[in-house]
């Protein structure tokens, strides 16, 4: 769906993104994470045609989406900081869709309103809360039925019960209608419930992209614990992330493969050694070690 | 494959017309006040008061309506033509609005051409509607309808509108910031014609003799200060022949341009980065325009305006107090460029454009480039215009502008130019405190290839200055002198009075003054005043008059001079004077519309014909008589002495007899006594 190679943008003289390549999968829910400033929201400026590469290209669907109305009227995208005319209702930000967004759907419009009832349709949204804006915002997007929704920190305002239903709004897009959704957020925990692929970002650079079952299976923790307190001497062909030690515990973070890892642990004689998944976060924590992200130790 | 269908959005565009109603609610209830709704008031008022029928009344008031355009036409334009650019293109000035409005599915084109269309139609709608409802009132009121005046000012209107309105989407595509629009806009709209005046103020100190810029380049300021040049050109004139409207071609060529500041917005609104939203100055390639362009502007304006206020008279004081606000405003466009106040580490480019502007100032001081010392050869000049003042008597030959090809006086006139760079270069030295006379030339050469080389003079001359005689040789030559009364401008069909101020009376010892008109019957009044004219024109044929002196105090000017001017007034009665549009063409052949003119000449006692005249109509005659300028001169020294008069201190006077019972007084300016008093006690 989304086809993004070696682009470049500088603000000022300071490159956001420094030869940025991805690619999104139709129909998949992909989500970017990345630290602050690693070029998430810049990225999704030029997904969405708002920004121009300074080189490089973004194709939709095989085509360019800069300038390109065609392609333009299948992406829908709710950013970060939301806008709205001011004194607009969402009554009349919808009739401002319905005008622009060929697949906007009334019908659709109608239904939804019972999935946000708490946010009157006729108030002003500047007057309506954080949250409120924000169920506006996906009201009126699922309502443009786009083949690409791009979302900036989507859910960031939204209690509980109205994430939950706006995720599986979301997925029932997906399911239904093969809308190809590109997330970023910093709320990892959330993205790995819903994400099937996820791209991180550093230094305007994607440090690996993968499925998330891939992504999982790649890395491993193992808790082990051997004879002496010490950790013995591991084998090379283990690429060992982290080492920590709580007790005669050791948890050892490793890129690889249960099955690999554990055979390669067992001629250590451990005496217990146990392989436990790891989380989105702790991922993200451990692939960013390599790229002098300090701050593994503080959430481990 | 991009797509080029979607040029024009409907759904934004009726938006823009909802979210900002009212700027075209206010602009179009502005002009129905203005127009249509009076139209109706005035019609009933002065039904009530003065029963004039009411087809006279809308036929008044129609004739009034392009009067609307002068001044009133083009601030409204001006005013709401920045406000609707401000509004429909707002969205570029905030992040979140340039993000969500340029990831809509519709080309930079089609939202330009939408967002630049919505906000013309914002004015031109009103004055489409305003056409519509003045033609219904004139005609529900009277029966009577005009549909020219109303079209010029519609058409008129429109073109200012579209000009203005382009002219703000032009600086719109530049900057990031909504208070920076207005800025841009209302600086650039009066940018050339400060500058102007910046530049011929600043290089007076610098380059003796530096007379502002060519015609070619002040026309070209003036066009490119349109609301000045629209506020002066259009107008809705009478001379006589009916009304007509002055400025087509302005309006014309201001529409023309306001298309075409449209394109060129467009061109630069598609190459705009979104994300400049809320920079100073959103196109890179202009920041440094920008940057250097505010340091030198304020450098001018303020560092002439300290100049000015602290009195610092030496052009390197005016040197220090421009590099300093060059400096100041060198920073002050880096911390809105940088949006930080953080710009020290800037200081080289700083340093690099004081130094030039150092270097620039100081080879102007130091006539690097030969402008000072430019003096053309008198075969390569085809024409010399001058103006200037200087010389004696007091009338009106003091002051002279004239354009010549005559061999002579463009040799005397290069003459004097040369003089005048002499005596800058290598000074005189000895000026008196008192007999020395204050002379300037203004003169513009054009040379045989083309080109035009201006020049502008004021210096101080006395008795054996270097000065002195290319100066006597100019000022006192008989044909600078005829240019200067410039008589054949006279008009002896429409002569209206003669008056002569000054004449002595030998009883009372009084000036007195005569008018011809109060003395004269109306019937016989024509004959007389043709007599005159007659007379004193001989009298400049013979010589007898119209003879100029260098010095106010030269034996020459004392003995041969009066105190007495005479004035001769003549009018045309279509003059050149701006109309009323409420005065009909009746009414423009009266007094009330003419343009009146004078010449002041001064008597000297060999005028034998215009004083034969004067005599025999009985103005002169034994107890009213010509006194001569010599008679004054001795009174005027005298106060002089007394009062400290010219800067002498009468306390420095010792070994002067003065009459102890006589004490005289003088009142004048600085070009001479209007009157002296004497009392002397019995």
């Amino acid at each position: 769906m989304i086809k993004i190679n070696d682009v470049v943008k500088s603000f000022d003289g300071f490159r956001a993104l420094n030869g940025l390549t991805m690619q999104v999968e139709k129909g998949s829910i992909y989500g970017l994470v990345g630290p602050n400033g690693a070029g998430k929201s810049t990225i999704l400026r030029h997904i969405t045609g708002v920004y121009r590469p300074d080189s490089g290209e973004i194709l939709v669907d095989g085509q360019p989406i800069y300038e390109n109305p065609e392609v333009k009227k299948r992406v829908f995208s709710i950013p970060d900081e939301l806008y709205y005319f001011t004194s607009a209702s969402t009554r009349d930000m919808m009739k401002f869709y319905r005008g622009i967004y060929p697949n906007f759907s009334m019908e659709r419009y109608e239904a939804l309103k019972e999935a946000f009832s708490a946010v009157d349709e006729k108030h002003p949204i500047r007057r309506l809360s954080k949250g409120m804006q924000k169920q506006s915002a996906f009201w009126l997007a699922l309502c443009c039925q786009p083949d690409l929704l791009v979302l900036d920190e989507p859910v960031d305002g939204l209690d509980p019960v109205m994430r939950r239903q706006v995720w599986s709004l979301l997925m029932g897009d997906v399911a239904q209608r093969g809308t190809t959704v590109l997330v970023s957020s910093h709320n990892l925990r959330e993205l790995e419930d819903v994400c099937d692929h996820v791209g991180i970002l550093s230094k305007g650079k994607v440090l690996l992209q993968r499925s998330l079952t891939d992504l999982q299976d790649n890395v491993i923790k193992m808790q082990v614990v051997f004879d002496s307190p010490e950790l013995p001497e591991l084998p090379a062909e283990l690429e060992l992330l982290h080492a920590s030690q709580v007790g005669r515990v050791h948890t050892l973070i490793i890129r690889g493969n249960a099955a690999q890892t554990k055979s390669l642990l067992a001629a250590c004689q451990p005496l217990l050694m146990d392989a436990l998944p790891l989380t989105l976060e702790e991922i993200f924590i451990y692939e960013l070690g390599g790229e002098d992200y300090e701050v593994r130790d503080i959430v481990l | 494959m991009k797509s080029g269908t979607s040029c024009f959005n409907v759904t934004l565009f009726k938006k823009n017309l909802t979210r900002y109603w009212p700027i075209w609610a206010l602009y179009a209830l502005i002009w129905l006040y203005a127009l249509p709704m009076r139209c109706v008031m005035v019609v009933s008022r002065n039904q009530l008061w003065m029963g004039e029928t009411p087809i006279k009344q809308v036929q008044t008031f129609a004739n009034q309506i392009p009067d609307m355009l002068e001044g009133f036409g083009v601030f409204m334009a001006a005013t709401f033509g920045v406000l609707a650019a401000m509004a429909v293109f707002s969205y570029l000035y905030n992040n979140r609005a340039a993000g969500m409005i340029h990831s809509l599915p519709v080309r930079r084109e089609g939202l330009f051409l939408t967002s630049y269309l919505s906000g013309l139609v914002f004015l031109l709608a009103p004055n489409a509607l305003v056409w519509l409802l003045t033609l219904g009132a004139e005609g529900l009121c009277s029966g009577y309808v005009n549909l020219y005046t109303i079209s010029l000012w519609l058409a008129a209107q429109s073109g200012m509108c579209i000009f203005f309105y382009s002219f703000a989407v032009f600086c719109a595509m530049f900057t990031g910031n909504l208070l920076a629009l207005p800025a841009f806009y209302g600086i650039l709209n009066f940018l050339a014609l400060v500058l102007m005046f910046l530049f011929d103020v600043m290089f007076e100190p610098f380059l003796y003799g530096y007379a502002g810029m060519t015609n070619t380049a002040e026309e070209i300021v003036w066009w490119l200060t349109p609301a000045v040049r629209l506020c002066e050109n259009v107008r809705w004139r009478n001379k006589g022949l009916g009304y007509h409207l002055e400025g087509v071609p302005e309006l014309v060529i201001y529409t023309v341009a306001g298309l075409a500041l449209a394109a060129l917005a467009l061109l630069v609104y598609r190459k705009r980065h979104i994300e400049t939203a809320g920079d100073v100055v959103a196109v890179a390639v202009v920041r440094p325009i920008f940057k250097y362009g505010v340091a030198l502007c304020s450098g001018l304006c303020l560092g002439y305006w300290l100049y000015a206020i602290f009195g610092v008279s030496t052009p390197f004081g005016l040197m220090g107090s421009l590099l300093l606000w060059t400096a100041i405003g060198y920073f002050a466009a880096e911390m809105l460029l940088k949006k930080s106040f953080r710009v020290f580490k800037a200081w080289r480019g700083c340093a690099v454009l004081l130094v030039l502007v150092a270097i620039g100032l100081t080879s102007l001081r130091m006539d690097a480039f030969g402008y000072v010392t430019r003096i053309p050869s008198p075969n390569k000049v085809v024409s010399v215009t001058v103006d200037g003042m200087g010389s004696y008597p007091y009338d009106e030959g003091r002051s002279f502008g004239f354009t010549t090809e005559d061999t002579d006086l463009i040799e005397k006139t290069i003459a004097l130019h040369r003089g005048f760079v002499d005596q800058h270069r290598n000074p005189s030295s000895g000026e008196p405190l008192s007999h020395a006379d204050y002379i300037r030339l203004n003169v513009e050469y054009k040379l045989t290839n083309g080109t035009v080389l201006r020049r502008r003079y004021g210096f101080s001359v006395w008795p054996g200055s270097k000065l002195e005689q290319p100066a006597r040789d100019f000022y006192c030559d008989p044909k600078v002198a005829q240019l200067s009364y410039g008589m054949d401008e006279i008009d002896p069909t429409h002569l209206d009075n003669v008056e002569i101020s000054s004449m002595w009376n030998t009883t009372s010892k009084k000036n007195e003054y005569y008018s011809l008109t109060e003395h004269i019957p109306v019937p016989e009044q024509q004959a007389a005043l043709l007599a005159i004219y007659d007379a004193v024109m001989l009298d400049f044929e013979q010589g007898n008059l119209g003879k100029r002196y260098l010095f106010d105090l030269e034996e020459g000017r004392q003995n041969n001079t009066c105190t007495t001017d005479l004035v001769i007034y003549w009018s045309n009665p279509y003059g050149d004077r701006h109309t009323s549009p409420h005065v009909t063409a009746m009414e423009a052949a009266t007094s009330y519309s003419r343009a009146i003119y004078s010449k002041s000449i001064t008597l000297t006692p060999h005028a034998h014909n215009t004083i034969r005249v004067l005599t025999q109509l009985g103005v002169l005659d034994e107890d009213t008589t010509l006194r001569l300028y010599r008679d004054i001169v001795d009174e005027e020294d005298r106060a002089k002495l007394i009062y400290g008069y010219m800067g002498h201190n009468p306390e420095e006077l010792t070994g002067i007899t003065l009459n102890p019972n006589s004490a005289m007084g003088i009142i004048g300016g600085a070009d001479g006594p209007t009157s002296i008093i004497v009392a002397e006690a019995r």
